[in-house]
């Protein structure tokens, strides 16, 4: 594992931030907004407010061109990556220049519609994407379906076991095929989703949510703080951090009862990504 | 120094206020330019000690911004051989190995990839450039984003359009290229575009004022003659009096020592006061992110000059609540006259949280706060910009229609007019009448109103009519005061029935009978009638006034004044599709 796959990356309104037991530390010089950190075997992608961004340990690649920008998500597949951002779905491909080329989904779509706050894959073919306007499927064949998940900004997706979760601003849907969506829990606003064994965790504007099956869910600490983004641990469920937007960077280690902040982290926190965790 | 005849004598005039307070990237130009003797060594300390370096204050986030870069290109590609090693050292250090920021708005766009064009050209022995791409791919980059940008505006016209504050942000950039840049097609381009853009000053220039409606004017500086970077280059290019310091600032320094010089038409059409003019411009929609089903339409603008004031106003072809974009400035009537004095505007002072989240990708939950605590005045009860979904105008020639339907539950439901203290007023029930010193202007109110006094430090001091209620507007036009006489026979020129509100509260419909009796009638979100005909907006061309002439989509602009005449073709292809405009406009 390189120090980049074996460290919590934390994403926020200055920056990436590595965060474990040694303290954080600032990774890189930039210093703008990282809305989301993907991490594959391979590499970690940062989705930030002026585009798309491999990170190194040394100088962090360009992977936008100049039609890509205010990235908010992004998944990665090697040869391809597909992005959201305020201006809709992108597929782009990295050629042998070096360059990297994006092809836009979703120019033709309404503006609710278009502006894409979280992406993820369904199948080989198909993309699931939380917009302003709610969740819609994107085919290769079939183009945009809109799902029954509707009239509400999803904001944050996440597979646990054989579902789909879904962050929205009335609480947390679920769904097994990505079309048709059931309210897991009605409530507040929902920024960050976190999945682990047996651990279901939510960052809302009202502090986190947890639960074991996403159906019961109870409070877990932070209340009052708008949540921008929630991780847990893959190798000690107990362990999670939570990112206040604003309120800066926490971490518990008995599942939410007691919660320390972390002042080097005192900025908005907007991503979160566990080590070994690959979105 | 008020009567510089041309602009060599006015360059330096400016020239020689700046060089001995220089203390920017772009007042470092006037060193050099003066022949200072100490120019190297205090250019030296000016780059080393602000570019590239990084502090923890929050504006100095953006150390490596886009005005750093641009700032420092522009400097080293015109004086580099004047510069000492060290300066020219850390400058190439600070372009091929910092992180540099694009920003997010289409003029920190247009300065970000500016410099890294002019970056990449000169230093070829770089392979990997700070991005980690290689050289010649950003350099393709940055070139395919300009020649881009400028095929937009040549069609279908600025997005960031005739902006008080940030003007000067795009000419500039535009300049550097014509002046600076290898590859010859953007040499040429941005040469052209610099000459479009320093012409949509020229055809709404009043006397040292950018009159009418702007993308983004400066905040809360909407009642001053002189605005933003604006002032400084149309002092520089059209004349007039020197009055302030805005007209000497240093940010606009480069154009100062330029190689580059709009064409002499230009300023010609600038001052020419000789005959009423109407302007119609058309300008891009700016890009909405979110809370709106539609795009925003087209801008259309209408600019009517007379030899003693400028009306101007804006359709703004906003999709709609909360779309109203924190900057813009619909319409003013702008005269000649000190800061305050020579200003008549309005705006309703609409708050929504939505309104910043509509133009900045930022949560919704958060940005009504964060984007405003920096900001406060952007939310201010008392603000006379910003824009408003509920405010819609029709103009024809020196008189004009701003009607409001604010609703009921608005947080500030009423409207702002500003007035001048100087100007003479009189008010006869619904109708305020104003003799300017220079021409009057009459004004029927539409509503309930009152008079207020407002004063912001020295940003605003003036009245305050405040048209209260759901569904309030006006009635402006102005008129030379040789037409007239007196203020009281200006004022009998009108009849109480001048303006018919008859249908304005079942219909919300208003008609008024201008003083040179044309009939107009206007229905809110409904038609623009001049004479029983509807105003075709959708027919309007790029540029349609009597000294420009240009068809949308056509890239292909004519002047003509007094016998001179010039084209600028950009080598338009209109079947081609046009890059992507992705940043705030």
């Amino acid at each position: 594992m390189s120090f980049l796959q074996d460290s919590w990356l934390v994403g926020t309104s200055s920056g990436v931030f590595t965060a474990g037991e040694g303290g954080c530390e600032r990774l890189g010089s930039y210093r703008f907004l990282v809305a989301a950190i993907h991490r594959t075997g391979e590499r970690v992608l940062a989705a930030t407010g002026s585009g798309l961004w491999e990170v190194t340990n040394g100088r962090w690649i360009q992977r936008h061109d100049e039609t890509l920008t205010e990235v908010m998500d992004v998944v990665d597949e090697g040869d391809r990556m597909i992005a959201a951002s305020a201006y809709g779905v992108a597929l782009g491909r990295t050629e042998a220049s070096q360059a990297t080329r994006w092809d836009w989904l979703s120019d033709d779509l309404p503006v609710n519609q278009r502006f894409t706050n979280t992406i993820l894959k369904l199948d080989d073919d198909r993309i699931l994407a939380g917009a302003e306007a709610g969740a819609a499927i994107h085919g290769a064949e079939s183009g945009w379906q809109v799902t029954s998940l509707q009239n509400t900004a999803v904001r944050c997706l996440v597979r646990w076991n054989d579902r789909i979760l879904a962050g929205a601003d009335n609480g947390v849907w679920w769904s097994e095929n990505g079309q048709d969506w059931h309210h897991s829990w009605q409530g507040a606003p929902v920024f960050g989703l976190a999945a682990a064994a047996g651990c279901l965790l939510t960052g809302t504007e009202d502090g986190v949510m947890l639960s074991a099956d996403a159906e019961q869910w109870r409070p877990a600490g932070l209340a009052g703080m708008r949540i921008g983004a929630v991780g847990v641990s893959r190798t000690d469920p107990d362990h999670w951090y939570a990112g206040g937007a604003p309120g800066g960077l926490w971490k518990t280690g008995d599942q939410g009862q007691t919660w320390v902040g972390i002042p080097e982290v005192n900025v908005g926190v907007a991503a979160i990504t566990a080590p070994g965790e690959e979105s | 120094m008020n009567d510089c005849d041309t602009l060599e004598q006015r360059r330096r005039v400016i020239l020689d206020d700046m060089a001995p307070k220089a203390s920017s990237m772009f007042g470092a130009h006037a060193l050099f330019a003066t022949s200072d003797e100490e120019a190297a060594e205090r250019t030296e300390k000016i780059v080393t000690t602000s570019l590239g370096q990084q502090s923890d204050s929050p504006f100095a986030l953006a150390q490596m911004g886009c005005f750093d870069t641009f700032g420092a290109m522009f400097l080293l590609c015109r004086w580099q051989d004047e510069m000492t090693a060290h300066t020219r050292d850390h400058i190439r250090q600070v372009m091929t190995g910092n992180t540099h920021g694009r920003g997010n708005t289409e003029n920190h766009w247009l300065m970000h990839y500016t410099a890294q064009l002019l970056a990449a050209e000169l230093y070829t022995d770089v392979d990997i450039w700070w991005n980690g791409l290689p050289r010649e791919v950003f350099l393709a980059e940055a070139t395919r984003w300009i020649l881009g940008t400028i095929d937009r505006t040549a069609r279908i016209g600025h997005h960031e359009y005739d902006s008080t504050d940030y003007h000067g942000w795009h000419v500039l950039p535009m300049i550097a290229l014509a002046d600076h840049a290898a590859d010859a097609t953007v040499r040429q381009r941005a040469g052209d575009m610099a000459t479009l853009l320093i012409a949509d000053m020229a055809l709404e220039y009043f006397r040292g004022c950018w009159s009418g409606g702007h993308a983004r004017e400066g905040y809360r500086e909407n009642t001053w003659t002189h605005i933003g970077s604006a002032s400084a280059l149309m002092y520089l290019y059209f004349g007039g009096p020197l009055l302030g310091p805005l007209q000497t600032q240093q940010a606009m320094g480069p154009a100062l020592a330029a190689r580059y010089e709009p064409p002499a038409i230009l300023c010609a059409i600038a001052n020419d006061r000789s005959r009423p003019r109407v302007v119609r411009k058309t300008k891009a929609a700016r890009n909405i992110y979110r809370h709106v089903e539609d795009d925003a339409r087209p801008v259309r603008k209408t600019t009517f000059t007379s030899r003693s004031f400028a009306l101007g106003t804006t359709q703004t072809g906003l999709p709609g609540p909360p779309a109203g974009p924190i900057d813009l400035v619909s319409w003013d009537l702008t005269w000649e006259g000190p800061k305050h004095e020579a200003k008549i505007v309005s705006c309703h002072p609409y708050v929504d949280p939505g309104r910043f989240s509509a133009f900045l990708s930022e949560l919704p939950q958060d940005i009504g706060r964060s984007v405003p605590a920096a900001k406060p005045y952007l939310q201010f009860a008392d603000r006379l910009f910003g824009a408003s979904p509920y405010e819609q105008m029709m103009q024809h020639e020196s008189a004009a229609i701003i009607l409001y339907r604010i609703p009921a539950d608005d947080q500030h439901p009423y409207v702002n007019l500003y007035l001048p203290r100087s100007t003479t007023w009189r008010q006869d029930g619904d109708f305020l009448f104003g003799d300017t010193g220079q021409f009057h202007v009459m004004i029927r109110l539409i509503g309930e109103s009152r008079w207020d006094s407002v004063k912001d430090a020295d940003f605003v001091n003036g009245w305050f009519v405040r048209l209260r209620g759901d569904d309030v507007g006006l009635v402006i036009e102005a008129s030379e005061k040789d037409a007239h006489g007196s203020l009281d026979e200006f004022a009998s020129s009108f009849d109480p029935d001048v303006v018919d509100v008859s249908d304005w509260t079942d219909r919300h419909q208003i008609g008024y009978r201008t003083l040179s009796g044309d009939r107009l009638q206007m229905t809110y979100d409904g038609d623009h009638l001049v004479n029983g005909k509807a105003i075709d907006y959708d027919g309007w061309q790029l540029y349609d006034a009597p000294e420009a002439r240009a068809a949308l989509n056509s890239g292909v602009v004519h002047f003509e004044h007094e016998g001179e005449s010039l084209t600028l073709d950009f080598g338009v292809d209109p079947d081609r599709e046009m890059i992507p405009m992705r940043v705030i406009g």
